[in-house]
């Protein structure tokens, strides 16, 4: 059944857009959290954009940035043979960035949560960040980086506007399954729109859940 | 040798005040650093540590130039060969007691030492203890045996006793007194016991309002310098000895004296205590 | 006693607020007109020439044909549904929704488009391994969509081309594809090229409408729950008028009925 295909793509869309999040949201957030220089106010602004601009707004520059008649997209398709217009790739970015601040936020604060003593002892014993990050601040604050991470998940299997102005709605490619509940619906074909809804209402709160489970248990160190 | 010199704004108890202090403590030395809680002492180890930069600063130990802030000169916290003792210790959570001291090795460092520190330290059957399962007594003798691992010029040590209880105490400075006379060590300890400034000071350097106002030999102590007040708590007496403990800022000192010094003090009293540190002066406020 | 006093007056403020912005300036009630997204620019036209001779100035709402028609059967309050073809007010009208069975206004031409400024843009072009993505309008809900994959099996060359294929979510998001270079081509209405707006950017054709069913698009004027809307039949009159017909003909439409017949 093609709501299998489509539901397939939605959660690998998903996955993959995580697995790079946790890549460049863990130092991020350290970097967030042990800086003091003057331009991280901007930072972590720009970051936290997509938590209040309109889905439709990022998905029209992304459009613009993805354009092989545009900068990016020209040095794209000349130089790499890509085009991210209405590829999984191209949605995959835009998933990044919009689900950005669903990870960098948890993390930042869990990090935060990490006595400074513990930095200043590691600095002492001659730890470059790199070790303090990954022996110190990442087994310490591993629940906030697993609930950021679960947040981010449940948070690109709902996007829709981004996905709408740039996916182009290609089967198994980038028709996700909000874009087919949408499609569904202007069908009138409510049944088929019925099943993806439980089926994301169910996963999404099932993600809830276990992140709000995680939240409540003391991180007993084993 | 240490020398210290360095200037900086700070936020202290008093305000925003300056710090301004400079003081030589020789190698091999115990130094005590001692004052009123917000007078600075804590920032004065950061600094030593690298941890903090003041906005002057010179700082020589053992020859080495640590900071020039005139030159430019500031040598990173993991060149400085320093250990550091925190008040609440430090230990990383995720790693057990023997991984803690692994991982403070250096990169070339041979890992017999880590074994000689829990031998020394008595942690053997603790090696594969979460910090979170040990006593404050343990975790104090792993962050010790932490620091002392990759073999410090320098050992710093912030109010390492403070959360212990008296008992405690005496162990620990015991193991104090020991590594530092076995590895020969220089260091600069900061607390405000007086006991334990008697018990391990060799020479006690005092904060005041940001500046040193003293430093001396513990043996040199003056007569009626006031060292510190508070209420008695319980007398004990036993032959021509008295032990007195007295409670002042959260704090309980044991003082013996000889009973017929003390013979007009009952408990509750308000004392002060004066004179020299290993046998102060007992007197009635 | 003061904590209680502040908080009433805070919401006493509330309260005033909210009825101040709910309130409504008192007026008559617009005419809502939904259409079609290809008929979006020269829905535009006819809007100001409607104005021009009534005095009414008619409020607008986009978007593809079987969204719009989704809407109206959800209660949206629309006064008339300018449609892309002649099945969705037709199925209105089986439903109880419309006053009487869809009228055909105009019918719509298919063109190719695309931003590349190449010699000739022919179907063949969509062959090339140069051509990447192709736009077409959703056909499940859009009636382009649907003319435009009758030409490509028409013309024999869907299994080369379907790969290509992009789903715009109406006619006017192959426009957003087309423009942004980010669709090679795009089958779109020949009225929206042909519109001032979109004029002088990029090469078109049209296509042969022999190839497609013809896009006969409907209008029905709906029936409301608290009445119809005074002006609506005097617009569903001017839509049906000469001067509509000459507007609809200069955005390419084909307008049957009226006289002269273009091809």
């Amino acid at each position: 059944m093609t709501e299998w295909n489509t539901l397939f793509l939605t959660f690998k869309l998903a996955f993959v857009t995580t697995c790079l999040l946790l890549v460049i949201a863990v130092p991020l957030a350290y970097w967030l959290t042990v800086s003091s220089l003057k331009i991280k106010p901007v930072i972590e602004a720009l970051i936290s954009m997509p938590l209040v601009l309109p889905p439709t707004v990022l998905g029209f520059y992304l459009l613009m940035l993805y354009s092989p008649s545009g900068f990016p997209g020209r040095w794209l398709h000349t130089y790499l043979g890509m085009r991210l217009a209405f590829s999984f790739e191209g949605l995959v970015l835009a998933s990044v960035i919009y689900s950005l601040p669903y990870i960098v936020q948890p993390v930042q604060s869990g990090f935060a949560a990490v006595p400074d003593n513990l930095r200043d002892a590691a600095r002492i014993m001659g730890k470059s960040g790199w070790e303090i990050l990954l022996h110190v601040y990442i087994p310490t604050g591993r629940i906030s980086i697993i609930t950021g991470s679960m947040l981010a998940f449940a948070h690109t299997v709902g996007e829709f506007g981004v996905v709408l102005m740039v996916g182009g709605s290609i089967p198994g490619k980038t028709r996700t399954a909000s874009i087919a509940v949408y499609e569904a619906v202007e069908l009138m074909d409510y049944s088929l729109a019925n099943h993806y809804a439980l089926i994301l209402t169910g996963s999404s709160f099932l993600i809830l859940m276990i992140v709000f489970l995680l939240k409540s248990t003391k991180s007993v160190p084993f | 040798m240490i020398r210290f010199r360095a200037r900086k704004k700070l936020n202290m108890a008093s305000g925003i005040s300056e710090l301004a202090a400079e003081f030589v403590v020789e190698s091999g030395q115990l130094a005590v650093l001692h004052g009123r809680s917000g007078t600075g002492k804590t920032s004065v180890l950061k600094m030593l540590a690298g941890l903090m930069t003041p906005e002057y600063g010179h700082i020589v130990v053992h020859d080495n130039v640590w900071l020039d802030t005139d030159k430019g000169v500031n040598v990173a916290p993991a060149d400085r060969e320093i250990g550091f003792v925190f008040q609440d210790y430090a230990l990383f959570p995720t790693m057990n007691v023997r991984e803690n001291l692994v991982f403070a090795l250096g990169k070339k460092q041979d890992r017999k030492i880590v074994d000689k520190m829990i031998e020394l330290m008595e942690l053997g059957r603790l090696q594969k203890c979460y910090p979170a399962l040990l006593s404050g007594g343990q975790k104090q003798r792993v962050a010790l045996a932490r620091a002392l691992v990759r073999k410090p010029r320098l050992l710093l040590m912030d109010e390492p006793l403070s959360a212990l209880d008296q008992e405690m105490k005496h162990k620990l400075q015991y193991y104090i007194r020991e590594i530092h006379s076995l590895y020969r060590l220089t260091s600069i300890m900061v607390s405000y016991d007086l006991h334990e400034i008697a018990a391990l000071a060799d020479v006690c350097i005092e904060l005041d309002n940001g500046s040193v106002c003293r430093q001396y030999k513990s043996s040199e102590m003056s007569a009626n310098q006031v060292l510190f007040s508070g209420i008695v708590k319980s007398i004990l007496l036993s032959g021509n000895t008295a032990e007195l403990r007295i409670e002042a800022h959260k704090n309980v000192i044991t003082v013996r004296q000889s009973a017929i010094f003390v013979r007009d003090i009952v408990i509750g009293d308000q004392v002060c205590l004066s004179g020299n540190l290993h046998q102060p002066d007992i007197r009635k406020i | 006693m003061c904590r209680i006093a502040k908080i009433k007056n805070i919401l006493r403020c509330l309260v005033i607020v909210c009825v101040v912005t709910g309130c409504k300036p008192p007026g008559e009630p617009a005419l809502i007109i939904a259409t079609s997204a290809n008929m979006q620019f020269a829905m535009e036209a006819l809007s100001s020439g409607f104005y021009e001779e009534y005095g009414i100035q008619p409020q607008i709402v986009c978007g593809s044909s079987g969204k719009l028609t989704a809407q109206i059967r959800a209660g949206a309050p629309f006064d008339i549904f300018i449609s892309a073809d002649m099945v969705y007010p037709l199925a209105l009208y089986k439903d109880g929704l419309a006053e009487s069975e869809p009228l055909e206004y105009a019918r719509g031409q298919l063109a190719l488009w695309t931003l590349t400024e190449d010699s000739l843009v022919t179907l063949d072009n969509l062959c090339y391994a140069g051509t990447q993505y192709i736009a077409i309008a959703n056909p499940q809900t859009a009636p382009y969509g649907k003319a435009a994959i009758q030409i490509l099996e028409n013309y024999g060359i869907w299994d080369k081309v379907e790969s290509k294929l992009v789903y715009a979510e109406s006619i006017s998001q192959v426009s957003q594809f087309v423009l942004s270079g980010a669709a090679d081509y795009g089958f779109i209405a020949r009225s929206i090229v042909s519109s001032p707006e979109v004029a002088g950017k990029g090469c078109w054709i049209s296509l042969d409408s022999t190839m497609y069913a013809p896009i006969r698009q409907g209008a029905v004027l709906l029936k409301k729950k608290d009445g119809k809307h005074p002006d609506s039949k005097l617009f569903m009159k001017f839509l049906f008028s000469d001067h509509a017909g000459a507007i609809l003909k200069n955005y390419g439409y084909i307008v049957p009925h009226r006289g002269e017949e273009d091809e």
